[in-house]
């Protein structure tokens, strides 16, 4: 099994291993260092940490966002998949207003969000939302390129009209392919979230991790991280024990 | 049954095609071809190619012809039988659907037992068996069959050949199958037609029940040496000279 599969399938005894490795790094060898925080003190510190840091709000407000962001994203997908599937003007000028996209690094759109509303809660969610949206939609037009034939031949012979065609046997045999999609997404949807909430600097996970570098404080910037790891790879378990369950064809 | 075809044209393939196709009731028929041609042919017969030029007439009522392609295209998210309530509730071409027994169609084509069974994306043998059932939810049908068996290993083919000719029999429909396998065209047809891109009409056609008798007095296995010798010079005369034998 290649190094990829195994970081990949088995991503908590990734973590489990780094942390036995960091505890007996840090705790024993290394323990006078300002590269990683000794484990012990840590521990020590782990409830003055989420209650200086609000920790829990803060997480809860960066799920909430991701959440909403992936969710509103596969509804609206669902909503426009016939004009997404089919060569039209919505999804010509998606495509086109995607090239920018290609030079233009979205943390500079964020940026000027942050500029225009700074203190607004709400642009953070309608940003992810549409980032996500804007990303699978793209996905879809080209996996929708790349599909085989043989569907569309024989619904179409069989007197099946375009409207189901599309809509419910091009879409479904995209289907499969939406896994790696939105298992991609997560963990874009993460870095983008990451880095807006840390320039915005008012809610969320990013906001701590602004506050933590401020206050130079290494325990609370290591503990933000190890949550945001394990944060995203349950989000991955989730996402593929939906697919497993609701998409059993290849 | 019959069919005629005027003046058919599409894209380069296809140029001024006639020619007339005897698909008699409970017949089966090939189209042998080593291009893109008879698989187009079948598209538009089919209704999977729309706004040609020419025009395709039936003899007599029947219009419907269902197209199958190379590729499995039963659906894997559907279960047998859903496959087939599928086609049938959504179908717009017949205003007269007969909805036959699902069950006795599955059972006849060789899924009884499975039909609340989803297919396996790679068991070709077993997605065919539900095209065509999906094909046979209609009342009176011609079933186009577009090199479909040449991904299939040799036992699944000729289980699937058997089955098409007691389905021809017994539900009095025509097929035509497209095959660059002049074995398989033989085995399975009473008529076998050649075809080549660009000509205006097929380059012969051969009605294997005459020629067996001809040739009666040898053996099996010369007679259909015979008329495989006599395909390729068929197609070698019009300048085919790359025909790859499959026997």
């Amino acid at each position: 099994m290649s190094l990829n599969k195994i970081i990949y399938k088995k991503p908590f005894k990734i973590i489990v291993s780094f942390l036995i490795i960091w505890i007996i790094l840090f705790q024993f060898i290394f323990s006078g260092n300002n590269i990683l925080p000794r484990p012990i003190i840590l521990l020590e510190s782990f409830n003055d940490i989420i209650s200086d840091y609000q920790l829990i709000p803060n997480l809860l407000y960066s799920i909430g966002a991701i959440t909403f962001g992936i969710i509103a994203s596969i509804f609206s997908v669902y909503f426009l998949r016939y004009y997404l599937l089919t060569q039209n003007l919505f999804s010509d000028l998606l495509q086109a207003i995607s090239k920018p996209g290609s030079f233009v690094p979205i943390f500079i759109f964020s940026i000027f969000l942050i500029f225009w509303l700074p203190q607004s809660i709400y642009i953070e969610y309608l940003f992810l939302a549409f980032i996500s949206l804007g990303y699978i939609s793209l996905q879809l037009i080209d996996i929708n390129k790349t599909l085989s034939n043989a569907y569309f031949n024989s619904a179409k012979s069989l007197g099946i009209n375009k409207n189901k065609i599309v809509t419910e046997i091009n879409f479904k045999q995209i289907l499969p392919s939406m896994e790696k999609i939105i298992l991609v997404l997560n963990i874009k949807t993460w870095g983008i979230l990451l880095v807006f909430e840390f320039i915005q600097n008012t809610n969320g996970l990013g906001s701590v991790l602004h506050s933590s570098l401020i206050l130079k404080d290494l325990y609370s910037l290591f503990l933000t991280t190890i949550v945001i790891c394990v944060l995203i790879i349950i989000f991955q378990y989730i996402i593929q024990i939906v697919f497993n369950r609701f998409v059993h064809w290849e | 049954m019959g069919m005629k075809l005027n003046n058919l044209n599409y894209e380069n393939v296809i140029k001024e095609f006639n020619s007339d196709i005897n698909c008699k009731i409970n017949s089966i028929n090939s189209i042998v071809c080593f291009d893109d041609s008879a698989s187009k042919l079948l598209k538009i017969i089919g209704r999977v190619i729309d706004n040609i030029d020419g025009e395709i007439k039936f003899s007599d009522e029947m219009e419907t012809a269902v197209y199958i392609p190379t590729d499995p295209a039963s659906f894997p998210w559907l279960n047998v039988e859903d496959n087939i309530k599928y086609v049938l509730e959504n179908s717009t071409h017949l205003s007269n659907k007969i909805e036959n027994n699902i069950l006795q169609i599955i059972n006849d084509v060789g899924l009884n037992g499975y039909e609340k069974h989803f297919s396996d994306n790679n068991s070709l043998g077993f997605r065919f068996r539900i095209s065509i059932a999906r094909a046979l939810v209609f009342n009176s049908i011609l079933i186009l069959i577009d090199n479909s068996f040449c991904v299939m290993d040799d036992e699944t083919k000729f289980e699937l050949f058997d089955m098409i000719k007691s389905i021809s029999k017994k539900y009095d429909v025509s097929f035509l199958i497209n095959t660059k396998n002049i074995s398989d065209a033989i085995y399975l047809s009473k008529n076998i037609y050649l075809m080549k891109e660009g000509k205006e009409t097929f380059l012969d056609s051969i009605n294997l029940l005459e020629e067996w008798k001809e040739l009666g007095s040898e053996d099996r296995r010369s007679r259909q040496q015979k008329i495989v010798e006599k395909i390729i010079n068929i197609f070698t005369k019009n300048n085919l000279d790359n025909i790859q034998l499959k026997l």
